[in-house]
């Protein structure tokens, strides 16, 4: 189910939701049952078969993760290890056979000339989101982080259906004890206020802006399939358009997420803070899919050595710990790419500021300017590599890439010279082609680029909007901003137009690009 | 304000807002359901002879296979093709051909042939003619595939299903059928009898019968474009009075548009080069054939694009070898059958003017009589 469906918004939470506070008043534990049942019927909607696969990994990691704790509590920390390595490669086989058999086949194929055939297998929707979920719980367990003996409350942490599709990847340690609280059980109508305006804002997000620009991506990305050599111009402009759509999509998710999660008066981790905003890779990371990130870093890059051990150790863990973040989004060589190229960006960001700290620089120290200047190569940083993240293949990454860098020329659409006139003789005098552009069929596309540009850059993010609520957990501390939701009735005015708006377009509704993942 | 009533103001605004809507576009979907309006528009029609149209005004098989059932005892020839065709009147054909036009919204040359078979097939005996446009600058030319099969009978046009009711609820909540149901209040607010038109809108087939500029008679099944005489005369062409016509002002920028190398037409030469379908181009003798083997004549023709759009698309770099080829290759298809093919696409070689146009292809009748004269003219005569 889709939260951005009419069944989703009309029947299942609304109905989940009285439900759940309706059982709360009786017991605990029966509202938290409903929910996580809700939570099945909502994962089901899509597939119900997976919902076997689904209950299956619950209840395996569930019992390993008991006897983990059990070995822990006795002292016997090699068993604990040891059953540690046998759940954390149950679930990685579950995940490799589902998401990665047909490319390491394809790929094995490719490189020895056989014929390994594999049948194609339907990838069970957030696959990658509650399996990372429960190793991490696992790994926790084996520390002593975690102990749970409440299969309900284990159930519904990981079913738990505002997170399950698409994350935010929850920690055990920062739910477990929400849902163990008796309050939430009981509508609370501050929270109740502030996480049905942040679904609003998230669902705006969605179905206006993401949906928005999306039909200016693919004829960009599908041109050098089609034998079509990209302009710079169309380049950049498909480069730009997924890099919103994509934010936008993701973000208003997660903000979806928050929202409906706070409608139950439980708070999600923070999953994006401004990321356009970031000044540096390292800064990127901190704010785009913050609770992958924080994953990648505790789970892996840690436990590989982190920065404990030397400067190309470092490194190295860097370019792995990426590598991997890439191939967790996809099983194609475009995603490993991608995580290698922002490997690299953060090893050149490691470097430059060991360079600088070399030079006796205080590289917290920095001027207005340069800090646009760093933003705008951070961005354009970004940008090239999300062109990666959405290719179909490496070919067609390098053809657009190699538009955007100039090798094809600037054509301006050959529209735009009558358009602009005298303006147009100028330019053309200037030795700037107006010609075919057949990847940007409408040029709407830059008023689009412009705007959004100004809203990723200028406007506060959700989370500084909502800062009031503290809707969210691990929010970064930052200025308040200037527009602040309050309970007040231009803020209720608002948040009605909004929704409405957002209602009579989601005719057209279409799925989150996350769920791929 | 306290968070209670923040969320009653949110979600009771919500739903006081659209409870209404969803409630009228509720009884139009049911209105729309509870009447047969292709066979009441074509009944209409035929008492009236009048311009009228069922809805929606995108899909028009069912309609116009009834008023072909109807128009058949009169009519000898038939035109075929998708909306581009649908300005071919009548009157634009040579005295002794009685016309109907049956060309729809979107309807490709492989459905074309279908029908056209099936017209050989059963009413043979009273269709002699067949006027089939090869439409390239929609790409119907490029499209290969099996010919769908057509039932041009009138008994198998079937009576509008109600939709379930989930259905139905998400439609009453689209976009589309909330700024129909804005079209629908405005013009009931501005009627002098409202109670009257809001019957007529919610409970009735179909508004009052009126009169056109040209003096025609109109009656409006649908919703939209009320008092427009939006819909199809009854010889079976479009009236395109919804539609803006290109004008002195804006013809220059219509021909650069529609020249330039992102243009529709220029994507639909490179969809294979400006290579037709070589199926297709079997299927179209097979029904040739057959056609012949009846008797029946088929008139080809490339449809007229705005004046000085053919050469500028020839003589440029991005589609003028595409469409040189596709020229060439249909003219050599015609030549190989023995049958002559008028290209219309130089409509400024035939007398038509940019004004003549809705855009870049949809010629008006006054264009098509022109083309229409020429192309007759030219026909060799019956061997």
């Amino acid at each position: 189910m889709l939260f951005n469906s009419q069944a989703f918004i009309f029947l299942f939470l609304p109905l989940t939701l009285l439900v759940f506070f309706g059982l709360g008043r009786v017991s605990a534990k029966l509202a938290a049952g409903w929910l996580a049942v809700a939570s099945l019927f909502f994962y089901g909607w899509w597939s119900p078969a997976y919902v076997a696969l689904l209950l299956l990994s619950i209840l395996c990691n569930f019992s390993a993760g008991s006897a983990i704790a059990r070995a822990q509590a006795q002292g016997e920390g090699r068993r604990s290890f040891r059953l540690l390595t046998l759940a954390v490669i149950a679930n990685l086989a579950l995940l490799a056979y589902y998401k990665y058999a047909n490319f390491f086949i394809a790929n094995f194929n490719a490189v020895t000339g056989t014929g390994l055939g594999f049948a194609e297998v339907v990838l069970p929707l957030g696959i990658s989101f509650f399996t990372f979920t429960q190793i991490a719980f696992l790994v926790d367990a084996h520390q002593g982080k975690a102990r749970e003996y409440n299969l309900v409350h284990y159930g519904l942490f990981v079913t738990y259906f505002p997170h399950l599709i698409a994350g935010p990847i929850l920690h055990h340690g920062e739910m477990m004890p929400q849902f163990a609280q008796r309050e939430i059980y009981r509508p609370q109508h501050d929270l109740i206020a502030a996480g049905l305006t942040l679904f609003v804002l998230g669902l705006a997000k969605k179905v206006l802006i993401a949906d928005g620009v999306a039909p200016y991506v693919a004829p960009v990305f599908d041109a050098p399939g089609a034998g079509v050599t990209l302009t710079m111009l169309e380049a950049w402009c498909g480069a730009l358009a997924y890099t919103f759509q994509l934010y936008f999509d993701f973000s208003g998710y997660s903000d979806m997420a928050v929202g409906l999660s706070l409608l139950f008066g439980v708070r999600l981790p923070v999953n994006f803070h401004s990321p356009y905003k970031a000044v540096n890779m390292i800064d990127f990371w901190r704010r785009w899919h913050m609770t992958l990130s924080r994953f990648l870093r505790d789970y892996l890059y840690v436990p590989l050595g982190g920065n404990r051990k030397s400067r190309t150790r470092r490194y190295i863990n860097l370019l792995l710990t990426m590598l991997l973040g890439g191939l967790w989004h996809g099983a194609g060589w475009t995603f490993v790419l991608w995580g290698v190229l922002h490997g690299v960006y953060l090893v050149i960001n490691h470097g430059w500021r060991e360079f600088r700290r070399s030079l006796g620089h205080n590289i917290h120290q920095s001027t207005p300017w340069g800090r646009r200047a760093a933003c705008l190569l951070t961005f354009i940083a970004v940008v090239v590599a999300w062109v990666l993240f959405r290719a179909p293949d490496v070919a067609t990454a390098q053809a657009i890439l190699c538009a955007m860098a100039g090798f094809n020329g600037l054509v301006l659409p050959e529209i735009w010279l009558a358009r602009l006139g005298a303006a147009g003789a100028a330019l053309t005098a200037l030795g700037i082609e107006f010609g075919a552009t057949p990847a940007l069929p409408r040029t709407g596309v830059l008023h689009w680029i412009w705007i959004l540009l100004l809203i990723v850059w200028l406007a506060p993010n959700t989370q500084q909007i909502m800062a009031a609520a503290k809707p969210a957990l691990g929010v970064l501390n930052e200025a308040p901003s200037r527009i602040r939701w309050r309970i007040s009735m231009p803020w209720a005015l608002l948040t009605m137009a909004l929704m409405l708006a957002v209602i009579v377009n989601l005719g057209r509704h279409s799925e989150f690009l996350y769920f791929q993942f | 304000m306290t968070p209670r009533a923040y969320t009653a103001w949110v979600i009771g605004g919500c739903l006081a807002l659209l409870a209404p809507v969803v409630a009228l576009n509720l009884l139009l979907l049911a209105n729309d359901h509870r009447h047969d309006k292709n066979r009441l528009a074509s009944r209409w029609q035929q008492e009236s002879g009048g311009v009228t149209y069922a809805p929606p005004i995108s899909n028009n098989r069912a309609f116009k296979t009834l008023r072909l059932a109807d128009r058949l005892p009169q009519i000898n020839t038939l035109v075929f093709g998708s909306s581009t065709a649908m300005s071919v009147t009548a009157d634009a054909l040579p005295s002794g051909l009685h016309a109907y036009n049956f060309a729809q919204s979107g309807n490709g040359l492989l459905s074309v042939i279908g029908e056209a078979k099936f017209v050989t097939t059963h009413f043979g005996e009273r269709v002699r003619w067949l006027v089939i446009p090869l439409d390239w600058a929609l790409g119907f030319v490029y499209q290969g595939g099996a010919t769908p099969s057509a039932d041009l009978s009138a008994a198998q046009v079937e009576p509008p299903v109600a939709l379930p009711l989930a259905a139905r609820l998400q439609e009453a909540l689209s976009l589309p059928r909330i700024t129909t149901l804005g079209v629908v209040l405005r013009e009931i607010a501005g009627a002098e009898d409202r109670i009257a038109a809001a019957r007529r809108m919610f409970f009735e087939a179909a508004g009052a019968p009126y009169r056109c500029a040209d003096g025609a008679m109109a009656r409006d099944f649908d919703l939209t474009f009320r008092g427009q005489c939006v819909g199809f005369r009854a010889d079976g062409s479009a009236t395109f009075a919804d539609q803006k016509r290109v004008t002195a002002a804006s013809a220059q920028s219509v021909l650069a548009q529609a020249a330039s190398a992102s243009s529709q037409y220029a994507r639909a030469l490179a969809q294979k080069a400006g290579q037709p379908d070589a199926e297709l181009l079997e299927q179209l003798a097979m029904l040739l054939r057959q056609a012949q083997a009846r008797g029946i004549r088929v008139v080809f023709f490339l449809p007229p694009l705005v004046p000085g759009l053919d050469a500028r698309l020839l003589a440029s770099a991005h589609s003028g070898a595409n469409l040189a080829r596709t020229k060439a290759a249909l003219e050599g298809w015609a030549q190989q059958h023995g049958i002559p093919l008028f290209d219309a696409g130089p409509s400024e070689l035939h007398g038509c003017a940019a004004t003549e146009f809705i855009d870049a292809h949809h010629a008006l009748p006054v264009c098509y009589r022109k083309i229409m004269a020429r192309l007759f003219e030219a026909l060799p005569p019956k061997p």
